[in-house]
């Protein structure tokens, strides 16, 4: 599928180069003019057909990721709660939902639509010299950058500096409860508080382990999307650098921009991937950090 | 989201439009003159969200430059459009008037000059109001003739012209019914009055 893409992008390439040596031999320049129109609107449908392809990767990923969370987040806070986060599990359920839930329609609401419609801009401003509008299409594409920029950060910094507060609140508080249990029971008391350690720190390993797996499997269901939204990008970059010497001009451009607009989405779905991982990594260290402190 | 599509798509698709009209064009001077057209279009195209930001309404703003013609009422435009209308039926009705003047006047000059040796000055038909849209000759009410003497005659001293003026008397009879025959109108709509003397 991707050879023949790549094989059908160089075949028309060359074409227009053929095309371009023979328009001195045309009477008229313009029919010369119109068939390598034609020829950049077949290139055209070839690159957005593709695009739409990295765009369903990238949805379909985002989307088996949002469902692997959902699923996976009742086992793991509840084991959090289990050993008394129950702050933290307060926090990170809703939250974590919710920026699930929200990523997926982010990416693919408005990242996704921001980033097609800068290639579309570029692309047509590529096909006449007259009438450039590749400025307005910067300009998406900044804005599509700085809203992935802050949805990235302001995830990550509520993440980090609440989840550090709650872990700790968290920490307290057990502690709390076994310097009650361990100095206000008379015999049993400290007895108990050992064994409660015991079980702790027991159930912290099962935790890690519940955790480190779901940031294993994230892994997996990210990577053959990105693995081939990083191909169909590559294909468009290479066959433009290759082709560049041989036909320089509004084809080369067109097939670059649309490359480098598939490497933007593939930064999309990285984005929403490490989005997960964090969550995740960030679950298993604050859970650890609050038995830290005790 | 869908709004910013819905521009992008409009540009990106006026683009293509704009593309292919200029490979169509012919190269001339005009060939420039469209082109400015065409990126004055993309520009106002650029601008639709602003307006649609501000709400501003283009005929708002069209409507509050001094054009009276553009505030009146439908009541209004029909008076004016009856006031106009009538006013170019009595201008083509005058030149018609002119017309069957003129028409008059050349028919029946050459028939005076031989038999009477009279020259027509002028003549002034004068229609009937009442009845329209009817035959030429029931519309005529009446038509007059300013008379003269013939170019030879009117070198002829004046002592001659009273006695000149006897004859007419007789002859105004005849020359009215000599045109009414030539017309073919009744006797009584021709007047005939004598000018110059």
């Amino acid at each position: 599928m991707n050879g023949k893409t790549l094989g059908m992008l160089i075949f028309l390439t060359l074409l227009s180069v053929f095309l371009k040596v023979l328009i001195h031999s045309f009477e008229n320049q313009s029919v010369a003019k119109v068939s390598y129109l034609v020829i950049f609107g077949v290139l055209m449908t070839i690159a957005v057909a593709s695009f739409h392809q990295a765009v369903t990767y990238t949805v379909d990923a985002i989307e088996a990721m949002s469902h692997f969370m959902l699923s996976l987040l009742p086992l793991f806070l509840s084991m959090m709660a289990a050993f008394g986060n129950i702050a933290t599990v307060a926090f990170f359920n809703p939250f974590i939902l919710f920026f699930t839930q929200v990523s997926g329609f982010f990416v693919s609401a408005i990242i996704v639509p921001l980033f097609f419609l800068s290639a579309i801009l570029h692309i047509a401003s590529e096909v006449n010299e007259e009438y450039n509008v590749s400025q307005l299409a910067n300009l998406l594409r900044q804005v599509a950058f700085i809203l992935m920029g802050g949805f990235l950060t302001v995830f990550l910094t509520v993440m980090s500096l609440q989840g550090a507060n709650t872990a700790v609140a968290d920490g307290v508080a057990v502690r709390a409860a076994k310097f009650v249990t361990s100095n206000f029971i008379p015999v049993i008391g400290r007895m108990f508080t050992e064994a409660t350690d015991t079980v702790l720190s027991a159930s912290l390993l099962i935790k890690n382990g519940v955790g480190l797996a779901g940031i294993v499997v994230i892994l997996i269901i990210t990577l053959f999307p990105v693995l081939k939204v990083l191909v169909l990008g590559l294909i468009f970059r290479v066959s433009a650098a290759l082709l560049q010497p041989v036909a320089d001009g509004p084809i080369v451009n067109m097939i670059d921009w649309m490359g480098k607009h598939i490497l933007y989405i593939m930064l999309a779905l990285l984005m929403v991937s490490i989005m997960f991982f964090f969550s995740l990594v960030m679950l298993v260290i604050i859970g650890n950090m609050s038995l830290m402190i005790r | 989201m869908s709004f910013l599509i819905d521009w992008i798509s409009q540009i990106v698709l006026f683009i293509f439009l704009a593309t292919l009209i200029s490979l169509l064009i012919p190269k001339t001077s005009h060939e420039k003159v469209i082109k400015v057209v065409f990126g004055m279009i993309i520009f106002l195209l650029f601008l639709h969200p602003l307006s649609a930001l501000f709400q501003v309404n283009p005929e708002t703003i069209m409507s509050e430059f001094d054009l009276p013609e553009l505030s009146i009422t439908p009541e209004e435009m029909e008076i004016e459009i009856s006031n106009k209308k009538s006013e170019i039926q009595a201008s083509s009705d005058a030149y018609i008037l002119e017309q069957l003047e003129q028409s008059i006047k050349s028919s029946v000059e050459e028939e005076l000059i031989q038999q009477y040796d009279i020259a027509i000055q002028e003549v002034f038909v004068q229609l009937d109001d009442s009845n329209d849209g009817q035959e030429l000759d029931e519309i005529i009410e009446q038509v007059t003739f300013h008379l003269t003497e013939g170019n030879v005659v009117q070198e002829v001293e004046v002592i001659q012209i009273p006695a000149e003026q006897s004859e007419d008397g007789e002859d105004l009879d005849q020359i009215k019914r000599t045109i009414s025959s030539f017309l073919g109108l009744p006797v009584d709509s021709i007047i005939i009055e004598w000018e110059g003397e």
